[in-house]
């Protein structure tokens, strides 16, 4: 029984990242070819991301003694990345799933139900720790001498490490299940704690960057305070770098003893935390006159209501609105800094503001709210689908939404940089054009995705937003878009041209493919979207 | 004059047949049930009569227009509940209201008037502020038909209506298809109820595996048995 629900579990998970309900059946080579070279260029990403940082700092560290730190920080940094991946989807598969009530219903013990749902989780930090451990490992093997029983150690050591992020993203996503469970203005709430969150994690990455150097530099200092603050990771470090059987057996314990806690306390409490539902005070109806609106106007406002309503979905979505809005405000603070970069690097003048024009363009690229759009329809799509409006304003209405959302940051972050930059009028021009233009070629290009890669079948939102092939393909598509066109300027036509030229160019590429996006939505999109699902 | 006409529809999923070769004709002032056992075609038939379901072969015309040719002039006419109510569950009661409104164009006094009225009769007025995710299923319901009727549709398509409501609700519900009927409306509804669709409808269908058993006036239908026992017999051949 407990295999069967692990493997329920499993195939979920799979099937979340490489199933999308319309293809289920006839799944072509072809794509799936397609898929494989993704997934494959995503791992490749990410791996040599990891290379790069191990490769710097693991000869300063380990030349002068402090190997152990070195597969401390590893260690480290696993724990980090795991638990910022895993923590939403704790809390979504733990506390909030619609599942939940019916296993609870089933003659199935609750730690059963607990511990199917805890293997998953544990599966994906494992995913999540290879792209970290793995390259380090490597780096390390490049450079010294390994012997059996140090891989030995690494090995038991990379089955146990993810306990502790799971341990830690199980209290924290129930400590989010309590608090959202008790509060009236629970999406603003939640939005607000993760941004929060998120913010303290990007000052700790950057943070960590800044003092790569002093890192290195006072390793002494650091170390001491790893092996006195840090326990676990500093046993983990000590026990590869130096075959110490003891502190193997300390980090195990570290790791082990706190998830098995937090595991006895949620089995014990598992059916007493899903089954309460405190509830909320009743707000009474009064009649009050209704707005009246055109039928377009109210598809749109659905949509924004949608999104305002799920602080999963903003969060997620959205985040490019958050850094472009601190892009600009950066902007407005630090104006002096592009003149000296210009005063080291004067080749770069005539690049440093099309460059700035860039960067808006892949801020802005970074949000993907219109791509999970069709999915989150769920089972309610037959509602729009048996209403008298057109497939295409439907459709349209979700592209509307994208930017109605990004626009507004994006023309801050473009007057920002017209107000503090010294920009000719082609590039003030180029400004205002260029970085809206991408904003909705990834409007409609997320509704486009979608109509073709649409996921009906979620128990939980958060699968639709974040483990789907739709906001996968748009993730990369429209960074793609922006890094492309760059690499292609500097390596075939920098003579060539003007960088303001190419842009001009682009941007008259860029509106071709909006035209015809709008163009097949309107048309070809919204025969597909009548009978979708 | 026929308000809903079905004509051959043939319905295919991969090899299986779930509609085969259908054709109804329901009248204008007709409460029409539809009757088959689980799996007969019933969800699909209705689906395809409401243009979101496309089919392989026959036609459908809504009060005489095509729903292949005119989908969107047919849905205007047509309101449409469906076997579970699935809603926007992020939206209070109020506002999916004043969005049908609004998709329908329903002028404002008159979805003002209806709203209130409506949800007076189901007893739902109270939580028309609250979000839906926190409806029982059958305020749910109630929800769905109070949005069917806000655009006073001439035709009403009704997947297993009944389910889920209460006794009080029920009866109101009926009352409300009789009056549409009398208003020059039909209905069109499936129902695992016999006892509902004996006393309610004026004419019947039963469908048995995707394929049309027997269609008529309930008198034509039942003769002087119960609806139950002529069902039984049918299935039991
Ligand atoms: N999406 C689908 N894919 C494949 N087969 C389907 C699909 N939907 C329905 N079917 C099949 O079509 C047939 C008719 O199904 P339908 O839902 O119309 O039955 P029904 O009369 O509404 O049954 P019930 O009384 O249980 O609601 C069934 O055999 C069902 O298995
Ligand atoms: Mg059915």
């Amino acid at each position: 029984m407990l295999k069967a629900l692990i493997i329920t579990r499993l195939k979920a998970l799979y099937g979340s990242f490489f199933h999308s309900s319309r293809f289920k059946k006839k799944r072509r080579g072809s794509f799936k070819i397609l898929v494989a070279i993704f997934a494959l260029y995503i791992i490749a990403t990410f791996f040599f991301m990891f290379f790069g940082f191990f490769h710097a700092i693991c000869q300063p560290m380990v030349s002068s003694g402090f190997a152990w730190l070195y597969f401390s920080i590893a260690s480290l940094t696993a724990i980090v990345l795991c638990f910022i991946g895993s923590v939403f989807l704790t809390k979504a598969q733990l506390f909030d799933a619609q599942d939940n009530e019916l296993l609870m219903s089933m003659p199935i013990p609750p730690g059963y139900i607990l511990l199917s749902r805890i293997a998953m989780l544990l599966v994906l930090n494992y995913i999540f720790q290879l792209f970290i451990l793995v390259p380090a490992g490597i780096v390390y093997y490049m450079n010294y001498t390994v012997t059996a029983v140090g891989i030995v150690f690494f090995i038991i050591e990379f089955l146990f490490l993810p306990l502790i992020p799971l341990t830690l993203s199980c209290i924290f996503g129930w400590l989010l299940a309590v608090i959202s469970e008790r509060v009236r203005n629970k999406s603003l709430i939640t939005t607000v704690m993760s941004l929060f969150f998120l913010a303290f994690y990007f000052y700790f990455i950057f943070q960590t960057n800044r003092y790569l150097q002093v890192l290195i530099e006072n390793i002494h200092l650091i170390g001491s305070k790893i092996g006195s603050f840090v326990f676990p990771v500093y046993h983990f470090g000590l026990s590869i770098a130096e075959e110490n059987i003891s502190s193997l057996v300390l980090f195990l314990l570290s790791a082990i003893v706190p998830f098995a806690i937090v595991y006895a306390v949620l089995a014990h409490n598992f059916i007493k935390i899903t089954t309460t539902k405190k509830g909320l005070t009743r707000i009474k109806y009064k009649e009050q006159p209704l707005k009246v609106g055109s039928a377009k106007s109210a598809l749109l406002k659905k949509e924004l209501n949608r999104f305002y309503t799920s602080p999963m979905y903003i969060l997620n979505a959205s985040l490019g609105v958050v850094f472009t809005l601190a892009f600009a405000v950066a902007l407005i603070i630090y104006r002096d800094l592009p003149n000296l970069i210009i005063k080291d690097y004067p080749q770069l003048s005539t690049y440093i503001n099309p460059l700035l024009i860039t960067m808006i363009c892949l801020l802005s690229s970074s949000n993907i709210i219109s791509a999970p759009s069709i999915s989150l329809e769920g089972k309610s799509i037959w509602i729009v689908q048996s209403f008298p409006v057109d497939g295409s304003d439907v459709l349209l209405a979700k592209a509307k939404m994208h930017m109605v959302i990004c626009l507004p940051p994006v023309f801050l972050a473009s007057l920002a940089c017209i107000f503090t930059m010294k920009f000719s009028l082609v590039q003030i021009f180029l400004t205002l054009l260029l970085p809206a233009l991408v904003t909705v070629f990834c409007a409609l290009f997320g509704v486009v995705i979608n109509l073709h890669f649409p996921k009906f079948d979620w128990l939980n939102e958060t699968v639709a937003v974040k483990q789907s092939m739709s906001t996968g393909i748009a993730m990369f598509a429209s960074m793609a878009v922006i890094l492309l066109p760059a690499i292609l300027y500097g390596l075939l036509f920098m003579q060539a041209m003007s960088v303001e030229l190419f842009m001009f160019i682009f941007a008259i590429i860029l509106s071709a493919v909006c035209l015809w996006m709008y163009r097949y939505l309107k048309t070809k999109g919204s025969a597909i979207f009548a009978y979708l699902g | 004059m026929r308000m809903l006409k079905i004509e051959h529809l043939t319905k295919k999923y991969g090899d299986k047949t779930a509609v085969d070769n259908l054709s109804l004709h329901i009248k204008k002032g007709m409460i029409y049930g539809f009757i088959g056992h689980n799996g007969a075609g019933k969800t699909t038939t209705i689906k395809s009569c409401c243009g979101i379901l496309k089919f392989d072969n026959g036609e459908i015309y809504i009060d005489g227009v095509s729903i292949k040719e005119d989908p969107l002039g047919c849905k205007r006419k047509l309101a449409y509940i469906p076997d579970n109510p699935y809603l926007y569950e992020f939206l209070s009661g109020i506002k999916y209201l004043n969005f049908v409104a609004d998709i329908f164009d329903v002028p404002k006094t008159e979805r003002e008037e209806r709203i209130k009225k409506y949800a007076d009769l189901f007893e739902l007025t109270d939580d028309l502020a609250q979000p839906i995710s926190s409806y029982s299923r059958g305020m749910k319901q109630k929800l769905a038909i109070i949005s069917a009727l806000i655009h006073d549709p001439k035709l009403v398509i009704m997947d297993e209506p009944f389910v889920g409501l209460d006794p009080k609700a029920t009866h109101y519900l009926k009352n409300i298809m009789r009056k549409i009927c009398d208003n020059g409306g039909a209905i069109f509804f499936s129902t695992h109820v016999l006892e509902v669709a004996e006393k309610l409808c004026d004419e019947v269908a039963i469908i048995r595996k995707g394929k049309l058993v027997i269609s008529g006036t309930m008198e034509e239908v039942k003769g002087n048995d119960s609806l139950e026992d002529v069902f039984l017999e049918l299935e039991g051949e």
